[in-house]
């Protein structure tokens, strides 16, 4: 069974989200103006992601970064086009050039930046093969990567290509193809000049992501520019919106669980169970500390991985006056001290502006539309 | 004139459920064969309810909730499923992710229009 249609009826991140949703399993193509991709899902997460519409290949990546020789590659490519089914990684895996986890950290990159360069398609077609993973059929692609061990949220992958597109927007460069396999946290001295990192970002994300505030297509919009700045300074948070006795899980950056969107969305937090969460929800403001132990948070705190960080901070999202939403974040991967926060407090408070203003166009639209009724 | 997004994958049950709804008077209704055409019809327009089976081929209802209720864009549009008794547990999942009322197949006329009377008003 195949899900068909176009990127301009239906965007990439819609269509992720419902897959990811549904836990679904397949294939999926794209065939656009800018090229064609490939995209594997497994039970909703990505394991592959191919396109043409990359200058370099995965093999050009591994060589790049220093992990295999041109010999090898030269090698390789000889016996690919014996092979000719097997992707170019899978050719160098068997020939034992190349260490799974390299392969899988080099791809996991690769993924991101795939994806980053379908955020700028803006017509395509595409199809979903649903519960089909036979993908030597499927596509054009001269390459079709390496399939990860473990997938990737489509959610992280969304939120990481719109931040890239971001900071690619404010550099006269563009976005780049860079690979490296250093994390941020191997390099020397990264810690001690976490604070400081921080701080810069405060500033440079409100600055960047206050523009986009101001003309939001939805409310959706707002709450994803939340947790793209928030996931600036914070090494994982999760968003709730926040009704009257309780607050629902909505999204996530950063969390390292198993299903990590699927179980916070079916995160429920009852506010009557939490007098430490009750307190901040009334007090309408941003808080920063230790969490106080009470069965909600004893709760949240297990669903999020069952380590108790030493401190973090909880940002309430105020519009009409009421409590919408609620910004839960934390480093409990190093331990780090928060950083500075004022950027990101003004940017909530402006964020509920721009949540009352969507809410009142809305009204303005529903009132038009009943004065035009006959 | 408020409009209803049928999506059900059976015709005669769009059939019947739209004839409920024309006896009501004053409600468009668009219909969608399944859960994934239902969401690409959802940003074509604005919908006042959405009435939904659960048993679908492709996205299935409970996704499609899922789907609405994540979706800031959506997520204030009352949900009807409309699913047969014997799904207990499709009815409980489909409420507690999000779904504004239940209607048992085979339903009576009556049952599925003050439901949806209740909803958005006559």
């Amino acid at each position: 069974m195949s899900l068909a249609g176009r990127l301009e009826d239906l965007g990439l991140a819609d269509i992720f989200q419902i897959l990811s949703i549904g836990r679904k399993t397949g294939t999926l193509t794209i065939m656009g103006s800018k090229g064609s991709a490939l995209i594997v899902f497994k039970h909703g997460m990505i394991v592959r992601g191919e396109t043409d519409d990359l200058e370099k290949s995965l093999a050009d990546n591994l060589l790049e970064a220093g992990l295999i020789k041109d010999t090898v590659l030269h090698l390789a490519t000889e016996v690919k086009k014996e092979l000719p089914s097997k992707s170019m990684a899978e050719v160098l895996f068997d020939l034992g050039a190349i260490n799974k986890n390299m392969l899988e950290q080099l791809t996991k990159r690769r993924i991101e930046n795939v994806i980053c360069r379908l955020l700028y398609w803006q017509d395509g077609h595409f199809q979903f093969e649903l519960d089909d993973l036979d993908i030597a059929d499927k596509t054009s692609l001269p390459d079709l990567g390496w399939e990860l061990g473990k997938g990737l949220s489509p959610e992280y992958l969304l939120m990481e290509g719109a931040r890239v597109q971001d900071e690619s927007a404010q550099s006269p460069f563009g976005p780049t193809e860079e690979f490296s396999l250093e994390e941020p946290g191997t390099e020397e001295g990264w810690s001690d000049d976490w604070s400081q990192q921080a701080e810069r970002k405060d500033i440079s994300s409100l600055k960047a992501l206050t523009q986009e505030l101001r003309f939001p297509n939805s409310a959706s919009e707002i709450t994803l520019l939340i947790l793209r700045f928030a996931s600036d300074i914070f090494q994982r948070g999760v968003l709730f919106m926040a009704g009257k006795s309780e607050v629902v899980g909505l999204g996530q950056f950063g969390l390292e669980i198993e299903l990590a969107d699927e179980k916070i969305r079916a995160t429920v937090l009852h506010l009557e169970k939490s007098p430490f969460l009750k307190r901040i929800v009334t007090e309408q403001r941003p808080y920063k500390g230790t969490v106080e132990k009470d069965e909600a948070t004893r709760y949240l705190l297990n669903e999020l991985g069952g380590n108790w960080p030493s401190e973090a901070a909880l940002f309430p999202i105020v519009a009409e006056g009421q409590v919408v939403a609620l910004l839960y974040a934390d480093n409990l991967a190093t331990g780090v001290a928060i950083a500075e926060t004022e950027g990101l407090e003004i940017f909530i408070s402006q964020a509920g502006l721009a949540l009352e203003k969507a809410l009142l166009q809305r009204r303005i639209q529903e009132m038009e539309k009943e004065r035009d009724l006959p | 004139m408020k409009t209803i997004l049928i999506v059900e994958d059976s015709s005669t049950t769009r059939a019947l459920i739209r004839a409920v709804i024309d006896e009501l008077g004053d409600f468009e209704t668009v219909e969608a064969s399944s859960g994934f055409e239902a969401l690409k019809m959802l940003p074509q327009q604005e919908y006042d309810l959405i009435i939904t089976d659960i048993n679908m081929p492709d996205i299935n209802g409970l996704e499609l909730i899922n789907f609405v209720r994540s979706n800031a864009r959506y997520s204030h549009v009352p949900i009807i499923i409309v699913s047969t008794e014997r799904s207990e547990e499709d009815k409980k999942r489909g409420m507690a992710l999000g779904a504004t009322a239940y209607v048992s197949k085979p339903f009576k006329s009556l049952e599925l229009q003050e439901a949806i009377q209740k909803i958005i008003g006559p």
